[in-house]
């Protein structure tokens, strides 16, 4: 059977999204009328779709182009950023920004860049979020999470 | 005639100059990073300009939301996320003009197209508001819902990539603008009791995530330069922008009469106008092959149609009190407050603030056209010099102060996060972000649209006709089969011809 599938991809999307209507077939069916019925024409067509990307996928492979991906990277980016959001309102907009902005660029940095350009990339991109803070909070009215962790 | 020649040399006063001026400054920058809309620009200062004449309080605003508009491709060309929903058709080809080193002719493009659209829209505006603002009337829920599935046809059929994956993308895209209080009938839906779902999906965090996550996370990857020089950088390359746009005059001026004419419908707004115009332009175009390869046709259809929404949304709004678009709901606010009443009567009782208006819309336009393309060369200028370790983090912070912005939320942020992520891991199995963006912004006009058609369908007990009798619904659901089976049929005969 999967020797017949000419494109793995195709075919374990469409299984994933036919599963996915029928879970929100049956959320509809508990709604009102008027509720429902909009959703039932949408998975209606999603199922049609998902139908025929499965029927392709054994009969032609539509080639997806991606670059290489740096897995340690990205997982390292990954953390960091959900840090940088998970600690955002505990901690304080600034210090968690100026923490987790510095992270990445040292994570992004890798081992060729001399030491020298490191610092200044660090010391313009604290600079950089001092000027946003400021910006955001002063000028757009933004009131930027200052932390409530270190209130009384 | 005296009259308006007066509104005219009042609207270039001093201040109002000043106005516009930095109106249009403020709204460029607004609007190019990713998160912040024009109609966050617009509400920011609607309480300043109380203070101010009322001609003049309201052509700050109209600066600023012509600047916004046009601002949004900025990230769109350079970093591939759409500073506005109505800037997701400049991806198409504008990013990848900027990958290819015309980053910088792109930009050119991009403002003067902007241009002409704005002029274009604001012309129609000053000359045919009355009787354009009565064809708005004559579109009832069936033509919305149409015209929505119109603009997701388009998108799907005419994004780079799988027509069937991104028809599923649209469909995903209008499953998610489900989430939350049914938009009729009130019904609490695909939340599964998680409370922060209750008031459905933030449309701007979902897009600054879908398009901006990805383009960081390949980021992260690549080696090399992020956006490719051009060999020649200390060319303006204007003479060269204006010559492309102006060997483009025709589909410019198309593009601006698209836009104008769906910046009318309410609700409409640029994000469809965009995608029409870039619709039409494929289908005429004879290098319609080059189009999502880096095609400045693509982007001229694009930026004239939505910067054109500007000047159309502005006449229902002025002349039935009904919005075009979000921020002219924030400027019908500010009109109300000064006391000027919307309507048929306002363009004969109170001509001289509307036509003074007019003219500053017509003046913060026109000064666009230097300021962007001066700004938009050094905007240019700054990303492509930016070292990749330092503009990854950049890119982060914006788009973490942009979602945490929206509402002031850190669920916005997280949605973001997490809609950037599901983005990247779609975006590697082939659907793009594109379809799925368009269908959450346009799920609640094509299900509103849908639901009152088949109530009033149900009343007169003929449902069907109701959908597809109507005459203008007649013409739309045409232009969706030709737009989902004319690119299949041509493959088909040109195959047999070959054959």
């Amino acid at each position: 059977m999967l020797k017949l599938i000419k494109d793995k991809t195709s075919f374990i999307s469409g299984v994933c999204l036919i599963v996915l209507c029928i879970i929100l077939f049956y959320e509809a069916s508990t709604l009102s009328p008027f509720g429902s019925v909009f959703p039932f024409a949408i998975t209606t067509a999603l199922i049609s779709l998902s139908i025929i990307l499965i029927f392709r996928s054994f009969k032609l492979e539509i080639k997806v182009i991606n670059e290489n991906v740096s897995s340690i990277k990205i997982s390292l980016l990954t953390i960091t950023f959900f840090a940088w959001i998970y600690f955002l309102e505990r901690i304080g907009f600034i210090l968690t920004s100026l923490i987790a902005f510095n992270l990445l660029i040292l994570i992004n940095s890798g081992k060729k860049i001399p030491l020298k350009k490191v610092i200044l990339y660090v010391l313009t991109g604290s600079i950089f979020i001092l000027l946003l803070y400021f910006g955001f909070k002063n000028l757009l009215l933004v009131p930027l999470p200052e932390g409530y962790w270190f209130r009384n | 005639m005296t009259n308006i020649f007066t509104d005219f040399l009042s609207s270039l006063s001093l201040i109002n100059l000043g106005l516009a001026f930095s109106g249009v400054v403020a709204g460029i920058i607004i609007g190019a990073l990713p998160g912040l809309s024009a109609t966050m620009a617009v509400a920011i200062l609607v309480p300043f300009t109380f203070a101010l004449e009322p001609s003049s309080g309201l052509i700050v605003l109209g600066a600023i939301y012509t600047g916004a508009i046009f601002g949004g491709s900025w990230s769109a060309i350079l970093i591939n996320t759409p500073g506005t929903p109505s800037a997701v058709a400049t991806t198409f080809d504008g990013y990848p003009m900027a990958k290819k080193g015309d980053g910088d002719l792109a930009m050119s493009i991009s403002c003067i197209s902007s241009f002409i659209g704005g002029i274009v829209g604001v012309i129609c505006l000053a000359l045919f508001a009355p009787p354009l603002a009565s064809i708005s009337l004559k579109f009832g829920p069936t033509e919305y819902f149409w015209l929505a599935i119109l603009g997701l046809t388009l998108i799907s059929t005419l994004a780079e990539g799988d027509n069937i994956k991104s028809l599923i993308g649209a469909c995903l895209g209008l499953l998610m603008s489900m989430i939350g209080v049914a938009v009729i009938g009130g019904d609490m839906r695909m939340t599964w009791n998680i409370s922060f779902l209750n008031s459905g999906i933030e449309i701007v965090s979902a897009m600054i995530g879908l398009f901006c996550i990805p383009v960081i996370l390949d980021l992260t990857s690549m080696k090399g330069k992020h956006l490719s020089e051009n060999e020649t950088p200390k060319s303006l390359r204007l003479k060269e922008s204006f010559l492309i746009v102006f060997n483009k005059k025709f589909e410019a001026l198309r593009g601006a009469f698209i836009g104008t004419f769906i910046g009318i419908l309410p609700g409409a707004g640029g994000s469809i106008a965009s995608i029409v115009s870039y619709g039409e332009a494929k289908r005429s175009s004879k290098n319609k092959d080059n189009f999502g390869k880096g095609e400045p046709e693509g982007l001229i259809a694009s930026e004239t149609a939505n910067n054109a929404t500007v000047g159309g949304g502005f006449i229902p709004t002025l002349c039935l009190g009904i919005p075009g678009t979000p921020p002219d709901a924030v400027i019908l606010g500010a009109l109300l407050v000064q006391g000027i009443r919307t309507g048929d009567t306002l363009f004969t009782q109170q001509s001289s603030i509307v036509y003074t208006f007019i003219f500053g819309l017509l003046l913060a336009t026109i000064m666009m056209l230097p300021l962007g393309l001066l700004m938009g060369r050094y905007a240019y200028k700054s990303i492509i010099k930016v070292p990749r370790e330092i503009l990854i983090p950049i890119i982060i912070f914006l788009t973490i102060i942009g979602s945490y912005s929206i509402q002031n939320n850190i669920l916005n942020v997280y949605f973001m996060f997490f809609f950037g992520l599901i983005g990247w891991i779609l975006n590697r199995a082939g659907f793009k972000a594109s379809p799925i963006v368009l269908g959450l912004v346009l799920g609640q006009i094509a299900e509103q649209g849908f639901v009152q058609a088949y109530i009033i369908g149900n009343a007169q007990e003929n449902i069907l006709a109701n959908y597809f009798a109507r005459p203008i619904s007649i013409v739309l659901v045409i232009l969706i089969l030709m737009g989902l089976f004319l690119p299949t049929l041509k493959k088909i005969y040109n195959r047999r011809k070959n054959a």
